[in-house]
C-alpha cells in the first residue's frame, strides 16, 4: 500500500443520495472531500440533473468534490477506535479526518444478511436487529417488514459502533441508519 | 461484491436498472448495437444455452468498460462481452488486417528498420486507397509515425550504464507504441524517474501486453506474451522493484484482464504495478521524492480520462499530480470516450461510428482551447490529435518538460 495514499478532509462512501447529499454539505463548509461510489446511481436520471448523464455527481465534481467512480472501500487501517485511512477495490488509499458511511441497506449491500445473522459490509459495525432470524420479517407479505428498518447502532452523533465500542470519527447516513421512519416502502 | 454469486463476471447480479446503457457511446452512435446490458448479462443466458445464439452485433463493442464503472452492483459487463466474442466470434471478413493490427510487436519490429520508407509511403494516396480497398484499413485513418531508433536500442546504447549511479530502482514496462513510435515519452520517463532519484530497469523480456490481441480476438497469441511479461514483472517485483507505465491501455489489460479474461495469475506483482504518474504523486505525498520545476514554465491543458483510465480509477492521481507543477493551467474534460479504442477505429466499417463517438468529446476539448491535451493512452493521442489537430502529451512528458534542468 506505502505511498499511494490520498489525503482529504472528508471522506464519504457510497454515492447513493445519502452519500451525494454529506459530500455536498460538506464541500460547502469547504472542505475537501472525496465521495467513492461503486457506480451511478439511479438518480442521475431523476429530473433536475440538468440533462447531464453524469447529473448529481456532475454537479459534486463543480463543487470540488473528488469523486472515485466504480469503485468500493474494501476496509480501513484504525487506530483504536480512530478510523485513520480506508481502502479500495482500485487500489486508491485515502486518508482523512472523518468518514461517512452512506452505503445503503441491503438492495446496495452497506448491510448483508445471512443465514447466521446481519452484518455491516465495510467495517462489521455492530447492526441493530434481533438475533432471533424469525423476528426478522413478517409472514405476512404485505405487512411492514420488521428487517426494513434495521440498521447499524449509533451513538447521540450518529457516529457508527464496532464491537460495542464507539468509533471516534466514523459517522453513518442515509438508508443504513435504520430506524422506522426511515423504513423504505 | 455478492459473494454467493456463482455467476462468471457476476452477470447474475445485474438488475437491470439500465444505467450502463445510458453510459454507452457506442449505443448512442449506432442504433445495430444491442447496448452493454443486452450484449453483456441478458445474452449471456442465451449464450449458455446455445452459443448459436451470439449476436454478431457485439464487435461494435469498444471495450471502453464504462458501462464497468456505471454498474451499481459491480457486473462485469465489458468482460461479459469481450469473453463471448474471443469465445463465439465468427471469423474476420479481413483476417489480414486484424492480424496486422493486433500484432503490434510483430509489425513494428518489421517496420522499425525501414521507418524513414513506411511514414513516406504510408500516407500516399495509392497506398492508402490499397489499404483501403484491400485490407480494410479507412483511407481517412492517419497513421501513427515509426521512429528510426526503437526506444530499448537507444536505453541499451545511451543510458542504461548511467542508471548504475542510483542506489534504488523502478522497473519500467514501455509498451509497443513507446518503442516502436514514440520513444520521447520513455526519455521523457527515465528524465522524471533520475530527477526523482530513482534509476531505472527494464523488464527481463517485454512483450506487447496484449490488449490489441484480445479485441481482434487472438486469445491464445495474447495468453503466451501475457505469460512472457507475468514472469519478467514477478521477477521484478520479488527483486524489490516496482514496475511502472505510462500508458493506462497497458497497465488494465496487465493488472486486470490477466486474470480476468486470460485466466492468468497476477498475484505475483498485481499491487506492485503502477502507472507513473500514480507511483510518482505517492512519492511526493510521502516524501521520498521531491521534484524542482522551473520557474518560467507555463501551459494551459486540458485532461481526457482515457476509458481505461477510468476504469482503473486512478485519473485523480494524475489530476492532482499536474496541480503540483507551478504554471500550468488545468481544465478536466468531462469524460467521453474519443471514439477510436484502440485498433477498432482504424477498420473502415467502423470509421465512421468511432468519429460520430469522439465528437463530443473533440467539441469539449476545441472549446477549453489547450495548448495540449493530456492523456495517458495512446490511441486516444492518435485519435485526438487526427480529429482536432492539437497536440496530445502524456502527463509524464509534461512533468519532464517542467523540470529545472
Amino acid at each position: 500500500m506505502g505511498g499511494k495514499t490520498m489525503r482529504f478532509d472528508t471522506v464519504v462512501i457510497g454515492g447513493g443520495r445519502a452519500g451525494q447529499e454529506a459530500a455536498l454539505t460538506r464541500a460547502r463548509l469547504g472542505k475537501k472531500v472525496c465521495l467513492v461510489s461503486a457506480g451511478l446511481t439511479l438518480h442521475v436520471l431523476e429530473p433536475g440533473a440538468e440533462g447531464h448523464p453524469y447529473g448529481l455527481l456532475k454537479n459534486l465534481a463543480d463543487e470540488g468534490v473528488t469523486v472515485l467512480r466504480g469503485d468500493v472501500v474494501t476496509g480501513g487501517n484504525w487506530d483504536g477506535m480512530l478510523l485513520r485511512e480506508v481502502f479500495t477495490a482500485n487500489g486508491v488509499d485515502l486518508q482523512a479526518d472523518e468518514f461517512v458511511l452512506a452505503t445503503g441497506r441491503f438492495f446496495s449491500r452497506g448491510l448483508v444478511a445471512d443465514m447466521n445473522g446481519i452484518r455491516e459490509s465495510i467495517f462489521g459495525a455492530d447492526v441493530d436487529c434481533p438475533e432471533d432470524r424469525s423476528l426478522w420479517f413478517d409472514s405476512d407479505f404485505f405487512a411492514p417488514q420488521p428487517f426494513e428498518s434495521f440498521g447499524v447502532k449509533t451513538d447521540g452523533n450518529k457516529r457508527i459502533s464496532i464491537g460495542g465500542n464507539f468509533a471516534l470519527n466514523v459517522y453513518a447516513a442515509g438508508k443504513i441508519l435504520g430506524g422506522k421512519y426511515n423504513a423504505g416502502k | 461484491m455478492q459473494e454467493n454469486s456463482l455467476s462468471v463476471f457476476n452477470f447474475e447480479a445485474c438488475q437491470k436498472c439500465s444505467i450502463c446503457n445510458t453510459v454507452c457511446p457506442m449505443m448512442a452512435a449506432n442504433p445495430s448495437y444491442p447496448g452493454p446490458k443486452k450484449a453483456g448479462p441478458d445474452q449471456e443466458r442465451y449464450r449458455l444455452k446455445d452459443p448459436a445464439f451470439y449476436d454478431y452485433a457485439l464487435k461494435y463493442c469498444l471495450s471502453c468498460k464504462r458501462c464497468e464503472v456505471a454498474c451499481p452492483s459491480g457486473v462485469q459487463v465489458a468482460d461479459i462481452i469481450q469473453k463471448a466474442r474471443l469465445e463465439h466470434a465468427p471469423s474476420s471478413k479481413h483476417p489480414m488486417r486484424d492480424a496486422m493490427l493486433a500484432h503490434t510487436d510483430f509489425m513494428g519490429t518489421l517496420a522499425s528498420p525501414f521507418a524513414g520508407l513506411v511514414n513516406e509511403v504510408l500516407p500516399l494516396r495509392p497506398v492508402k486507397a490499397v489499404l483501403d480497398g484491400a485490407f480494410g484499413i479507412d483511407a481517412r485513418r492517419t497513421f501513427p509515425k515509426y521512429s528510426s531508433e526503437k526506444f530499448t536500442t537507444w536505453f541499451h546504447r545511451k543510458t542504461e550504464k548511467e542508471q548504475a549511479r542510483f542506489d534504488r530502482f523502478v522497473t519500467y514496462f514501455h509498451g509497443c507504441y513507446v518503442n516502436y513510435n514514440y520513444p520521447q515519452l520513455a526519455k521523457d520517463f527515465v528524465k522524471v524517474m533520475n530527477a526523482a532519484g530513482y534509476g531505472v530497469h527494464l523488464l527481463e523480456k517485454e512483450r506487447c501486453c496484449g490488449v490489441a490481441l484480445v479485441a481482434n480476438n487472438f486469445g491464445r497469441q495474447a495468453v503466451r506474451q501475457a505469460k512472457v511479461n507475468i514472469a519478467s514483472m514477478e521477477k521484478a517485483v520479488a527483486g524489490g522493484e516496482e514496475v511502472l507505465t505510462t500508458s493506462s491501455s497497458c497497465t488494465y489489460m496487465m493488472r486486470n484482464d490477466y486474470s480476468e479474461v486470460l485466466n492468468l495469475p497476477t498475484d505475483g506483482y498485481r499491487d506492485s504495478l503502477s502507472l507513473a504518474c500514480k507511483w510518482l504523486y505517492g512519492k511526493i505525498q510521502s516524501g521520498d521524492v521531491k521534484l524542482r520545476f522551473r520557474k518560467d514554465f507555463r501551459m494551459k491543458l486540458s485532461y481526457h480520462t482515457a476509458c481505461h483510465m477510468q476504469r482503473l480509477g486512478w485519473q485523480t492521481y494524475t489530476i492532482e499530480l499536474l496541480k503540483l507543477v507551478p504554471g500550468v493551467e488545468l481544465t478536466v474534460l468531462d469524460q467521453n470516450c474519443c471514439g477510436i479504442a484502440g485498433t477498432f477505429g482504424f477498420k473502415k466499417e467502423n470509421y465512421p461510428y468511432s468519429q460520430k463517438v469522439g465528437s463530443v468529446l473533440f467539441e469539449d476539448i476545441r472549446r477549453s482551447n489547450p495548448q495540449a491535451v493530456v492523456t495517458e493512452c495512446e490511441t486516444c493521442k492518435w485519435q485526438i490529435e487526427m480529429s482536432t489537430g492539437i497536440p496530445v502529451l502524456n502527463p509524464i512528458s509534461v512533468i519532464a518538460a517542467a523540470l529545472e534542468d
